[in-house]
């Protein structure tokens, strides 16, 4: 296979796994390596074989990590950011990937996956901190026909943001709050939510149907 | 009338005023993410501009990508702050990614939208 000849699997994983967040998603190289990976049926776990992050100071970087089922039927996506974060930073990549998938950017779909991990990141940075400085947040995203599902792990402790009731937002208005609207926004943006505790800390699995 | 500032400038969010006629309410131009970083800057802004009697307020949200719920929090407050002294924030320019974050809360009804 010609591609193979220029790009070691092992560079290839290097080159995903260093992209800075501002670097355009979807840049040439990059093309070419999911191009090699695809055809190579190439499967790997992040969970083995990637280091943790290095924080860095002065840039924030998210590492990203793509793999495809065997079938080539379901594309996953799936970032780790180990310090400090703008949650927004996180999201963009996916919006991209998104958008190479199922279409516009502006789509309700993409905005809402948006909103909810952004809020659920945001809840962690905010109230992981008491526990721990640097909250690990592992992001998945797996991308289908029919849905977008997604899971968000921390190494915080044992919390659950879905067990509170939902807010009455006129009231919230009322009243004059500027705080309490974002797990309100999490659950209707989403189709399906959920909470599980897990040994190192707490899972958030979401699932966003993609209307036909 | 206090003084306030122009322009309030963040890495990700700034606000400024925009040229308007004489007698028309004030344009604020905001540009970049509204969210949890930029919610307060807005917040303090806007009652600044309140205690100064600028009780006439149009917000220009053409340059703004991105609105979480503590932006919302930070305009709904400061909208309901500006109608109890008799005034009135009006939302404009809204892209539809951004109407949407106030039409899944059902707040669309609440806001003042040009």
């Amino acid at each position: 296979m010609m591609v193979l000849d220029r790009i070691h699997p092992l560079q290839a994983r290097l080159t995903l796994r260093e992209l800075p967040v501002e670097a355009p998603y979807g840049a040439s190289t990059q093309e070419e390596v999911e191009v090699l990976l695809r055809s190579m049926g190439f499967y790997f776990d992040l969970e083995t074989t990637s280091p943790p992050p290095t924080p860095s100071p002065h840039q924030d970087r998210v590492h990203i990590v793509q793999e495809w089922d065997r079938d080539g039927s379901t594309l996953r996506y799936q970032a780790t950011v180990s310090h400090d974060p703008a949650a927004m930073q996180l999201l963009d990549p996916f919006a991209a990937a998104a958008l190479s998938t199922y279409g516009p950017r502006s789509s309700p779909v993409l905005t809402d996956l948006r909103l909810a991990i952004y809020e659920l990141c945001q809840n962690i940075l905010e109230h992981g901190r008491t526990v721990r400085t640097h909250p690990t947040i592992r992001i998945s995203l797996c991308f289908d026909r029919d849905s977008i599902g997604g899971a968000i792990e921390d190494d915080c402790a044992h919390f659950d943001p879905l067990g509170f009731p939902e807010q009455d937002i006129d009231e919230h208005a009322a009243r004059r709050r500027r705080r309490g609207y974002g797990l309100t926004l999490v659950r209707r943006a989403v189709d399906r939510i959920d909470y599980t505790a897990i040994p190192q800390g707490n899972r958030i699995e979401f699932q966003k149907r993609i209307p036909r | 009338m206090n003084a306030h500032v122009d322009s309030i400038d963040t890495p990700t969010f700034s606000i400024r005023e925009r040229p308007s006629a004489p007698g028309s309410s004030t344009v604020l131009q905001l540009d970049g993410a509204l969210d949890a970083d930029a919610a307060p800057r807005l917040s303090d802004e806007l009652e600044r501009r309140l205690l100064a009697g600028q009780k006439q307020l149009r917000l220009d949200f053409e340059a703004v990508t991105f609105i979480s719920s503590a932006g919302v929090g930070s305009l709904i407050a400061s909208v309901g702050e500006f109608r109890d002294e008799g005034g009135e924030i009006v939302l404009e320019k809204l892209a539809p990614e951004l109407r949407r974050v106030f039409e899944l809360l059902d707040l669309l009804d609440y806001l003042t939208i040009a």
